[in-house]
């Protein structure tokens, strides 16, 4: 077997890279191309489908975009990390916050909310409780500890996922636009590395999240978390970044150095020279290729001016923060990415033929319209809810997370499905909360997720301004999840359009198979929504024998209208958007929380998603259709009954006891 | 009045105290934990976080800061009051500046919720935000001179449900709940107000 065969680089693809070379690679940057010209770092399945989603300039040519809000930016992006967690879930879930803070930090913004969107396998498979303990565990201790809230989430239980669970994570961060570092290098300039020492962790991480796991999957792949350091690194890059002597900013995630410095330079056109023993390692036997590679966390890219004055500044706020730092090489003039060992020469690349890999071409199929009828009573539908796991609380999960740090959370989990900060900065609040959906009809799930986040926004006085995603899909190689792909990505550019909604950023993450077992696709929206007015958030008890409407939706704009109007004037204490579990299912969400039920007479109880709102108000709201009231201790429907109080244990309390 | 809010290296509810100490009409410095210097202050403030990031165990490394020391002599001085907030609190404790420990919850996870608190005669809701916060102490004689913050509910096992303590002699104030989250932010509760308000009422 040859080294580029071990290193998981097809045949093909490496004919593409001789062709490109006009050589043969020697063995060191046969390690580089193995990491660049992954899936996972060259994007190489996806690239030509990604990139013309609505945008408004909002910086999505870097680590991550953004929204404005006055003078201000706010940065998010999500992305997954199935493949550590699916081998090492506690580690792998730590590190998967840290890695989009840095996406986040690497412009110089404030980390200040954290998201996520977890989907476990079924709750009677016990390997899914080691899952759930550990994942949730991993966020809770690198999350809280870095001292950014997590405001919201999603835990889906399917069985889909029982061996390989879908991690996603967001991170959001605020910077006044005038301070933005960018990542793209200056000519003659130094490199410095700052934070965690470079070990032998997370090696080439890249490539193994580029293919299908399987039993042999290496543990030495996965990196390994450090909070405390990662805070430390999050105040001392925030004081850094305001240096002028800085011309660029680059976090240090997958493929670590490689990709950091040859992207830096690729992007700024210019060529860089390092050398590797400058590094500061963990261990002095690591290799120079484990040096390139090495995904250790905790880990930030800068460049700098070549002066003392610089230097002095950068060892100034390291010291203060008690992190390492070292020099590690210099941009210059030219094209090529140059590594030494100890005056050895290990490369001379052409930057271009790094950071270009070879781009496919997706097959696309045309979605044939299968529609299943559901023939069930509304009894049964009803007792199917309530025994869907996914229609129970999480609040077991989401307990475990720092929700409040900051003082700039008005509200969280606790009591909304969508996060809502304050920004003292700007005076306004944002709405966060990210979805996924499924159906046989990729289109369809993609549908459904924008439209019912938008809507569930607006039912909170917010208008959608921005969305990332994180695409989850399996192997892309076979035709019909490269048919998917593009389904889903198709409907989502046309919805971003006909709503100008941009998508700043988003992460693709393929190969989510274990033993010939797919993923179905898992697109998972991360959406921001802006409120600039205070009066429109209420903050409001439902009640007894208040009367419960709904609010036909014919036009989306006019009844986002009609809604904030409502919300101003207060004549609603509660407009509730129709999700997973129908109108029905909403509702009850809502009362149970107030510890009420609720009696009401209507129709499609339990259709999925409806574009219809449900208003709840102690006045008479005109032009709306009454269909009920709230009430003590029942659910009625039609002339089914419920007692709430053994409903309302079930939603509580049901988890927890699975859990145990 | 003159506060100051210790910024340990891995402290992270720094901003919010600042906050809501300014809003109570403090001036506010932020000093680190070599700072010795102490003369200024009538308040320091303990701030929640996780200090050298709980590695041995909560506040275990922060004990030994130059500003601990500063702290026990500026105890003497009776001129001063010390508040400790969650991780400020586990400090105070393994610092010997308050009795007791605090421990791992019962249930070994991290608990993020609103609690119903008892003090001073008064039912107020505030969050916790810990993982290690189950108040621990073998013989309860020894805070006979303390006023109790206890939970209506005990989330985390903490003996005789103790949430807080009030050393009222030495002026020391140290809680697992957080007053400072539930005060400067819209749409929350203002009940962090009680806390701020009973530091300067003991500082008049």
């Amino acid at each position: 077997m040859k080294l580029y065969q071990k290193l998981n680089i097809s045949d093909f693809l490496y004919q593409k890279i001789v062709e490109k070379l006009k050589r043969e690679p020697n063995d060191f940057e046969i390690y580089l191309f193995s990491a660049m010209h992954s899936e996972h770092c060259g994007y190489m399945h996806s690239k030509k489908y990604i990139n013309d989603f609505y945008k408004e300039n909002n910086y999505e040519n870097e680590n991550s975009g953004c929204i404005r809000l006055k003078d201000y930016c706010i940065f998010f992006k999500m992305e997954s990390h199935n493949h550590p967690c699916a081998i090492e879930p506690y580690q792998g879930s730590m590190t998967g916050i840290g890695g989009i803070v840095r996406d986040i930090l690497s412009l110089g913004a404030k980390p200040i909310a954290l998201s996520n969107s977890l989907k476990f396998g079924s709750l009677d498979e016990l390997k899914t409780k080691y899952y759930i303990d550990e994942i949730t565990r991993g966020i809770s201790d690198y999350g809280n500890s870095i001292g950014v809230p997590t405001i919201t989430g999603e835990t889906i239980f399917d069985k889909r996922f029982n061996n390989l669970p879908i991690v996603n994570v967001l991170a959001l961060g605020i910077i006044k636009e005038e301070d933005i570092k960018l990542s793209s290098a200056k000519e003659d300039n130094l490199i410095v590395l700052l934070g965690s020492k470079t070990g032998v962790d997370g090696l080439n991480g890249a490539s193994f999240a580029s293919g299908v796991l399987d039993e042999n999957s290496n543990r030495q792949s996965v990196q390994i978390g450090d909070p405390y350091t990662k805070k430390r690194l999050i105040d001392a890059v925030l004081e850094i970044n305001k240096l002028k002597e800085i011309t660029a900013c680059q976090d240090l995630g997958a493929s670590g150095i490689l990709s950091s410095t040859s992207e830096m330079a690729y992007k700024g056109k210019c060529a860089v020279e390092l050398h590797l023993e400058k590094v500061h390692t963990q261990i002095d036997s690591i290799k120079p290729e484990e040096i390139m590679l090495s995904e250790s966390q905790e880990r930030m890219a800068f460049t700098i001016e070549n002066s003392a004055c610089a230097i002095e500044k950068f060892d100034k706020i390291a010291k203060k923060y008690e992190l390492d730092y070292s020099i590690i090489g210099k941009t210059k003039k030219g094209n090529t990415y140059e590594i030494y060992y100890n005056d050895k020469q290990l490369c001379t690349l052409d930057l271009g033929v790094l950071c270009e890999p070879y781009l496919f071409d997706l097959e696309k199929k045309e979605i044939k319209n299968t529609q299943i009828k559901i023939n069930k009573s509304n009894f049964d539908l009803f007792k199917d809810m309530i025994n869907d796991d996914n229609f129970s609380s999480k609040e077991f999960i989401y307990s475990q997370f720092d929700q409040e740090v900051q003082g700039r959370t008005s509200f969280s989990q606790k009591e909304n499905s969508i996060g809502i900060l304050y920004l003292k900065e700007t005076e306004s609040f944002i709405g966060l909360l990210n979805q996924t959906t499924f159906d046989m009809n990729p289109k369809k799930a993609v549908y459904n997720t924008f439209m019912s986040s938008y809507r569930k926004l607006i039912s909170y006085g917010f208008e959608l301004k921005g969305i990332t995603n994180c695409l989850n899909f399996a192997n892309p190689e076979n035709l019909t999840v490269q048919s998917d792909f593009r389904n889903s990505i198709d409907e989502l550019k046309r919805l971003s359009f006909l709503y100008k909604i941009p998508i700043v950023s988003g992460n693709v993450s393929f190969y989510n198979e274990i033993k010939n077992e797919k993923i179905p696709p898992a697109v998972t929206l991360g959406c921001i929504g802006v409120c600039e007015n205070k009066n429109r958030i209420i903050k409001s008890k439902i009640d007894k024998n208040d009367k419960i409407y709904i609010l036909k939706n014919e036009d989306e704009i006019k009844s986002k209208e009609i809604i904030f109007n409502l919300l101003e004037n207060k004549k609603v204490k509660k407009v509730i958007s129709i999700g997973q579990f129908g109108l029905i299912g909403s509702l009850l969400k809502e009362t149970l929380f107030y510890n009420l039920g609720f009696r009401i007479n209507y129709q499609n109880y339990f259709e999925q998603y409806q574009k219809d709102y449900i208003l709840i108000a102690d006045k008479k709201l005109e032009n709306m259709i009454l269909v009920g009231e709230v009430i003590d201790d029942k659910i009625i429907f039609d002339d089914i009954e419920f007692e709430k109080e053994k409903i309302k244990n079930i939603y509580f309390n049901k988890l927890i006891e699975k859990m145990k | 009045m003159k506060a100051c809010v210790i910024n340990f290296l891995g402290s992270n509810c720094v901003d919010e105290t600042k906050d809501s100490l300014l809003k109570s009409g403090f001036s506010v410095d932020i000093i680190n934990q070599n700072e010795t210097n102490l003369d200024d202050y009538k308040l320091i403030v303990l701030p929640g976080g996780f200090s050298w990031g709980d590695y041995v165990s909560c506040g275990r490394i922060a004990k030994f800061s130059p500003v601990i020391s500063a702290i026990k002599e500026k105890i003497k001085q009776r001129n001063s009051f010390i508040l400790g907030v969650c991780n400020g609190f586990q400090i105070l404790c393994e610092a010997n500046i308050l009795y007791g420990a605090l421990l791992e919850n019962e249930n070994q996870k991290f608990i993020s919720k609103d609690v119903d608190l008892i003090f001073k005669d008064k039912i107020f809701k505030l969050p916790i935000a810990h993982h290690q916060g189950r108040y621990y102490i073998d013989d309860i004689n020894k805070l006979k001179d303390y006023d109790l913050i206890k939970y209506q509910n005990n989330p985390n096992g903490s003996y005789y449900d103790i949430a807080g303590l009030y050393d009222r002699k030495n002026k020391i104030l140290g809680l697992m709940p957080h007053p400072e989250r539930n005060y400067i932010t819209p749409f929350k509760c203002e009940n962090g107000k009680i806390i701020f308000d009973f530091i300067k009422e003991e500082l008049r």
